[in-house]
């Protein structure tokens, strides 16, 4: 072979020649195929006006776990589990549990039209609700609200502890609590602590199990502190070499716990050797983390004992915050579900430091399933605050809802899925 | 759910598949090298246009819409792959990451002559930038224009990248043949 086989001309001809590869499907088994996913029962929303951002209509896959049994395990959840909560008056931690599955299949939402952006009359739609919507807060006032995330208008005297909590359905978890500063006083002896020693309290603390999740903290091995640098000696026959989802799980830990107050880790053996996993090899270089600012967006991802968390679909990033919220309505996979609600269009606004989330029809959150509003709501919210951005929500009925205050923008999040620390105290 | 489907979906899908599956289907496969995952990718391609196609301005062709689609699309796979193989924490930077196929090629390709199967595994070790430009260019055939189109950038970064993506082909495709000769 000469020397001259590959130069420039020669490889741009072989590209051309390249071999024509057909689709062997044919046309009809494609169009069955979409038909089966129910493109083609979605209408398309026409009449933009111009400049406006293209709203985003959902269509969520249809879940098999939801099936006729659902129905009836539903009005099961409305004749017995309703009542319990009101009484309990505990939504709060368990809004998005057993009641949360169940009234999926009664989700009957009002499938509107979306042809034309109506004009939009606050008072009298205001006042066609008004019944409803008085119900509804008056019961809100019993069972208090469905919000899951932490925000900063709720933190007083309080130290925010996030940590990332591991099961065999999905990858890490962020879930956060309130520490009370009065607890940490008395169990540092007034001393403030850093992060990784209030973790070394708080993380055997938590019931990993009675949450649905598996047992997995503290981690194995030791940390040291470096300025914003972690660093984790695992002690030999540590377990997250055990398969690529079992290294996933513990970089996802990791980063869910320590993102928020540190900027990486450097992983070594416990002699302070590189440390070497079976699907990385060696690691030399210590692995950034991010908090919350991760830059991605947040789907339902339903853990063992029915128990749903808003969390990240396996960590993806994007480059911008429209990509994030277009990709809300994409279930990628069957762990992490959308959280979006079938049928509402909304556009979103980048604005400098708030993302404006615009709906396309006045969007009335008493004639939806409550949680799952506030699934969606937080999903947006969280993902927004993925890239250090606030919310701020037009066109919805109510000016106030579950603490929200919807005519302002709503407060900086700084928590993801908020346990209640009383409950992990005990 | 509304009763029956939406005729002007269906209208859209059909205009599509007719004018533009061949091209789009062909593309998919060199960009990912697997026949089964063409075929899925091409299935999200539709779905992706039959929603957004409201927002088809009309600004470029059509083709190159829907190839804009199907890239993002390809890209969005690399990235997801990336993601759940190698825990990836940083951007998925499509342009300097390597967009690699699986190891074996769709029959189709491989039946031509070994040095050209060398060919496209060069190319899997360009930078993705280069991988998509040839890919475009030379296997699709779109012009400067179109490429640009496509990849929302200007031709000159269409043609920079295309030299720059060939002078690396025919550097790869050297040393293969020193290996060979060595070997």
């Amino acid at each position: 072979m000469n020397d001259n086989k590959w130069g420039e001309l020669e490889i741009e001809k072989a590209l051309q020649n390249s071999p024509k590869i057909q689709d062997t499907r044919s046309k009809e088994d494609i169009f069955k195929r979409l038909q089966q996913e129910g493109i083609f029962d979605e209408e398309i929303v026409t009449a933009l006006e111009p400049q406006t951002p293209a709203p985003i209509i959902i269509e969520k896959k249809k879940r098999n776990i939801y099936s006729k049994i659902g129905y009836l395990v539903a009005l099961f959840a409305l004749i017995i589990i309703v009542p319990l909560l009101l009484i309990n008056n505990k939504a709060n931690d368990s809004a998005g549990e057993a009641v949360n599955s169940s009234q999926e299949a009664l989700d009957i939402s009002d499938m509107r039209e979306s042809e034309e952006i109506e004009s939009f009359s606050t008072s009298e739609e205001e006042n066609s609700m008004e019944g409803k919507a008085e119900l509804s807060r008056a019961t809100m006032e019993i069972s208090n609200d469905f919000r899951t995330a932490l925000y900063e208008d709720e933190v007083v005297d309080e130290t925010i502890f996030t940590i990332g909590l591991s099961s065999d359905a999905a990858e890490s978890v962020p879930v956060s609590l309130k520490i009370p500063q009065s607890f940490i006083e008395e169990a540092f002896e007034g001393v403030q602590p850093t992060y990784l020693q209030l973790y070394g309290v708080i993380a055997p603390l938590i019931k990993e199990d009675d949450l649905g999740f598996s047992d997995y903290h503290p981690f194995k091995g030791h940390f040291e502190e470096q300025g914003m640098r972690l660093i984790h000696y695992l002690p030999v026959n540590h377990p997250y070499d055990l398969g690529s989802a079992s290294i996933s799980n513990y970089m996802g830990a990791l980063e869910d716990t320590f993102g928020n107050h540190y900027e990486e880790v450097l992983i070594l053996n416990e002699n302070g050797s590189p440390i070497e996993f079976s699907h990385l090899g060696i690691l030399d270089e210590p692995v950034k983390i991010s908090g919350i600012e991760m830059k991605a967006n947040y789907f339902i991802v339903e853990t063992g004992e029915e128990r749903r968390y808003l969390s990240t679909n396996f960590r993806t990033r994007y480059a911008t915050v429209e990509e994030a919220f277009s990709a809300l309505a994409v279930e990628s996979n069957d762990i992490y579900q959308s959280a979006l609600i079938k049928d509402v269009a909304f556009s979103i606004e980048n604005r400098d430091t708030v993302v404006a989330v615009s709906f396309e029809l006045p969007f009335d959150v008493y004639e939806q399933d409550e949680v799952r509003v506030m699934e969606m709501i937080e999903a947006m919210v969280l993902t927004a605050a993925s890239f250090g951005k606030q919310t701020q929500f037009i066109n919805i009925v109510q000016s106030n809802w579950n603490g929200f205050e919807f005519d302002t923008v709503l407060p900086r999040v700084l928590g993801v899925n908020e346990l209640d620390f009383e409950s992990i105290e005990k | 759910m509304k009763d029956g489907g939406s005729p002007m979906n269906e209208h859209i899908f059909h205009r599509l598949y007719d004018d533009y599956h061949s091209d789009v289907f062909h593309f998919l496969i060199y960009m990912l090298k697997d026949r089964a995952t063409a075929e899925d990718l091409s299935h999200e391609v539709y779905i992706r246009a039959i929603k957004a196609y409201e927002r088809f301005e009309n600004k470029s062709s059509e083709k190159t819409w829907l190839f804009a689609i199907a890239k993002n699309v390809a890209i969005d796979h690399f990235r997801k792959q990336k993601v759940r193989s190698q825990y990836a924490f940083d951007f998925f930077d499509w342009e300097s990451e390597q967009l690699i196929g699986i190891d074996k090629s769709p029959e189709e390709i491989s039946i031509g002559n070994e040095e050209n199967v060398q060919l496209y595994r060069a190319l899997d070790e360009c930078s993705g930038d280069q991988k998509v430009v040839i890919i475009l260019r030379f296997i699709q055939q779109l012009s400067i224009a179109e490429t640009a189109k496509v990849l929302e950038w200007s031709d000159s970064k269409v043609k920079t990248t295309q030299h720059r993506a060939i002078k690396q082909l025919k550097l790869l495709m050297a040393q293969n043949e020193s290996e060979a000769k060595l070997g």
